[in-house]
């Protein structure tokens, strides 16, 4: 029996490739089994076409990914990843709710969409996220008051506005809200000067309080 | 030996300027660009040292004009050596600049400015220690009590180096600094440029894009964002070795009332009105004065002479001409440009542009546009070269259209001289009314039809200081002189050719031809239409071109209130003069020159038409 299911042949990757780095060498198919969500015979049938087609080896002890193989399970381990991360820290599901939402959508969402994903998780210039369970939001310039200590997190279309990046505005600057006027327009000192903003512009300037 | 003098904006790099070179200063603009640039000659020991002053910028890799400018004049035009003005206040975001200057490898002297300023606040800026970091001589200054200047020059001339400091960039940065010196013989800062987009050699560009759009998808960052922050890092890191720590400011601020809603508003419309209202005044006054002198120490001697009438007529075409020339510059021009040079130098034309931000964005503009707002009252041709330097050709057509509608001090001395002498103050007020009223409407109707997004302002606040009044007297003097020596010879000719067609009675066989409009439309006579027809050669010759046609100084002896009142809207709206034209022609195109002739002429006739129709 041939196997039609990609997502069943791409979980068996998947699962190959986090059995290899949890337990190094081959991995038994019982292993792999009991990883995929999919009947026996199923799992068997795309196991043998993985090692028709090259993407697996198999030795006497269990499977091996071949280098082809391993590049195709490490896209989709980080497809699943990213989307466990969205889902459980953005949108604030539960951990073991995220990650069984995540195998399915890791088989459909294209490569495209998981980089841009991927890029607003991590946030340009933040490096890793700090974990705040789906709580954390948003917050643009705007959204704070007179004499609040703040860090830049985030600037959207940084490249339209590049005297930002000039006087100092970048992501993981601190600077205080000098002025907020009623209607929205402020003053922002960083590096000991006052700039003064349109509100569109702050809006798209990103931060959190410093305590 | 030639050097520059580069420096964020307000670091107080034109009052050092002024104090190195004294008189005799040539203000040029740069070929091919509006911006200016202020050159200077000065002697030293023997050896001569011109000395350029350009424009404040806050960034060498940035794109506006003037950032273009020094771009383009340190790499085409290299000096021997450059002065590198800080300001100690705000160390960190000027050594930003500096590294940047220190990438171009000339020769350099650092001078940290408003050493005094920064003493006050408690910043300790240990000199010799950034001296060593930059290994070039650094000089601390107080420009404002002189304190330190005359040690730039002879540090110019014996001991100038380029800096010794090079900023670490990202291991990716440095690693395709490299390969595109080894791909396309780059130097680092054509290669720094090239990641940036910025350089002539479309090859090394292309090569350069791909780079930068790897390392931009590897880490979600433009390269110039990297580049800029791993300076401000660097910057960072030397302004915390050689700026000690400091206490937080308490002194009273003039900004907690300054740029409050209240009572910041209140205040700027006073001082905008004040602005106005002191030109009016003491410009009325002044100009009479002139007006009165000349009356009796030319022109009663000159009608005394009984020469032939033609040269007699030519003659006293001349003799106005001078007269009204002068009248308006000295006493209108001169007394704004002073006005606004002191609100300019004292940093609060900036307050005025944050309060303003949101008015301006109902007109389609932003706060930054204030600023041509306002200088066109005195001028509208330097007001238009402001008005191009805005972001995107909406708020510039829609600043082009809205600054020509301005009324400029040759069209303060219509509304002077022909309303409030004959008719009355009110009613000379209730003009700029009128033409406030029109400019909000014409504002908020091109926003909403003009297509284009809203860019906002970016702008930093000038620190709030005295001006220096030899420095607002030097700059109102540059401003003036435009006036002086391009206006006057065209005010000149237009009154001789006036007086000869006058004599020739080529003028009366015009007034015959547009008598139907004038008389049924407008109510004017038609040589008052004739008049208003020279006011395109220069605003002020409408005034005084009536004055010459209509036979007698005394207007109100020959046309009635609602005549003159008529015929001063009119002047006021109807056509920026051909100077104003020219410039928007040069900036702004064909397109907006046209659209905004025939707008303001269209305007001009309706709203007399309409005058004439409701109390004629």
């Amino acid at each position: 029996m041939e196997c039609m299911n990609s997502s069943v042949r791409e979980d068996c990757l998947e699962a190959i490739l986090t059995l290899t780095q949890a337990n190094g060498g081959s991995v038994a198919a019982e292993g792999i089994l009991a990883a995929v969500d999919a009947d026996r015979a199923e799992v068997e049938a795309c196991l043998a076409g993985l090692v028709a087609d090259g993407a697996v080896r198999k030795d006497d002890r269990g499977y091996l990914l071949s280098t082809e193989g391993k590049r195709i399970a490490e896209a989709v381990l980080r497809k699943h990843r990213v989307l466990e991360c969205f889902l459980c820290e953005m949108l604030g599901m539960d951990t073991g709710a995220a990650s069984k939402e995540a195998c399915v959508l890791e088989h459909e969402i294209s490569d495209e969409a998981i980089d841009r994903l991927s890029r607003y998780i991590e946030r340009p210039g933040h490096g890793p996220r700090r974990h705040c369970a789906g709580r954390c939001r948003e917050h643009s310039l705007l959204e704070f008051a007179e004499g609040d200590l703040l860090e830049i997190t985030m600037i959207r279309c940084l490249s339209r506005n590049r005297r930002l990046i000039d006087l100092g505005l970048i992501p993981g600057e601190q600077i205080t809200i000098r002025r907020k006027l009623y209607n929205d327009a402020i003053v922002v000192r960083v590096k000991g000067a006052d700039i003064a903003l349109s509100p569109e512009i702050a809006s798209t300037i990103f931060a959190e309080p410093v305590r | 030996m030639r050097c520059a003098l580069i420096g964020n904006p307000s670091v107080g790099k034109s009052l050092i300027f002024n104090q190195l070179t004294g008189l005799g200063v040539e203000v040029s603009n740069y070929p091919g660009t509006t911006v200016e640039l202020m050159q200077g000659k000065l002697c030293h020991q023997g050896s001569t040292l011109q000395v350029v002053d350009l424009p404040g910028i806050y960034s060498m890799d940035g794109d506006s004009a003037e950032e273009e400018l020094v771009r383009t004049y340190l790499l085409a035009e290299t000096p021997d050596a450059v002065i590198a003005v800080l300001d100690a206040t705000r160390m960190e975001r000027n050594l930003y600049l500096l590294l940047q200057l220190a990438e171009y490898g000339i020769p350099m002297v650092v001078v940290i400015n408003m050493i005094d300023e920064a003493a006050q606040q408690g910043i300790i800026i240990d000199s010799r220690r950034l001296s060593s970091v930059l290994g070039a001589p650094v000089i601390e200054t107080a420009a404002s009590l002189g304190k330190n200047i005359g040690e730039i020059v002879p540090a110019v001339l014996s001991s100038a180096r380029p800096a010794a400091i090079a900023v670490p960039y990202t291991p990716q940065i440095e690693a395709a600094i490299r390969s595109l010196g080894k791909l396309y013989g780059a130097t680092r800062l054509q290669a720094l440029h090239a990641l940036q987009g910025i350089g002539t050699s479309s090859d090394l560009i292309e090569g350069a894009r791909t780079i930068a759009g790897e390392i931009e998808s590897l880490n979600h960052m433009s390269a110039h964002q990297i580049i800029g922050a791993n300076r401000h890092l660097c910057a960072h890191r030397i302004a915390a070795d050689v700026v000690g720590a400091q206490e937080p400011d308490r002194r009273f601020s003039a900004d907690r009332l300054l740029t409050k809603a209240f009572p910041g508003i209140p205040i700027l419309a006073v001082v905008l009105l004040s602005m106005l209202l002191t030109v009016f005044i003491a410009g009325s006054f002044l100009e009479e004065l002139i007006v009165d002198i000349f009356t009796v120490l030319v022109i009663e001697p000159f009608q005394a002479l009984s020469l032939p009438p033609l040269a007699t007529a030519l003659g006293m075409a001349v003799i106005l001409a001078i007269v009204a020339g002068l009248g308006i510059a000295f006493p209108f021009v001169l007394i704004f440009y002073l006005l606004l040079s002191i609100v300019e130098d004292t940093g609060y034309l900036t307050r005025a542009a944050f309060l303003a931000d949101r008015l301006m964005h109902g007109l389609g503009l932003h706060g930054g546009a204030i600023i041509p707002m306002v200088m066109a009252f005195g001028c509208n041709v330097p007001a238009v070269m402001a008005a191009s330097q805005l972001r995107t050709v909406r708020e510039r057509t829609i600043a082009a259209f809205l600054v020509t509608m301005v009324p400029c001090s040759a069209r303060t001395v219509i509304i002077t001289g022909i309303v409030a002498a004959f008719v009355g103050l009110w009613a000379a007020l209730s003009i700029y009314l009128i033409v406030l009223v029109l400019i909000v409407i014409t504002g908020v109707f091109l926003a909403r039809n003009i297509p284009g997004g809203q860019y906002g302002m970016i702008l930093e606040m000038a620190p709030l200081r005295m001006p220096d009044p030899l420095l607002v007297l030097k700059k109102s003097w540059g401003r003036i002189q435009e006036f002086l020596f391009i206006a006057m010879p065209l005010l000149l000719a237009g009154s001789v050719v006036l007086g000869a067609l006058d004599y020739y009675g080529v003028v009366d066989a015009f007034s015959l031809i547009v008598a139907p409009v004038s008389e049924g439309f407008l109510g004017l006579p038609a040589y008052v239409t004739t008049a208003l027809l020279f006011g395109i050669l220069r605003k002020e010759m409408a005034f005084e071109t009536l004055a010459v046609l209509s036979g007698t100084a005394d207007l109100g002896s020959v046309l009635t209130g609602v005549q003159l009142y008529t015929f001063a809207v009119i002047s006021v709206l109807f056509v920026p003069c051909i100077s104003t034209i020219a410039v928007i022609l040069r900036q702004m195109g064909m397109r907006v020159t046209l659209a905004v002739s025939a707008y303001t002429i269209t305007l001009g006739f309706l709203i007399g038409g309409l005058i004439h129709f409701i109390a004629g």
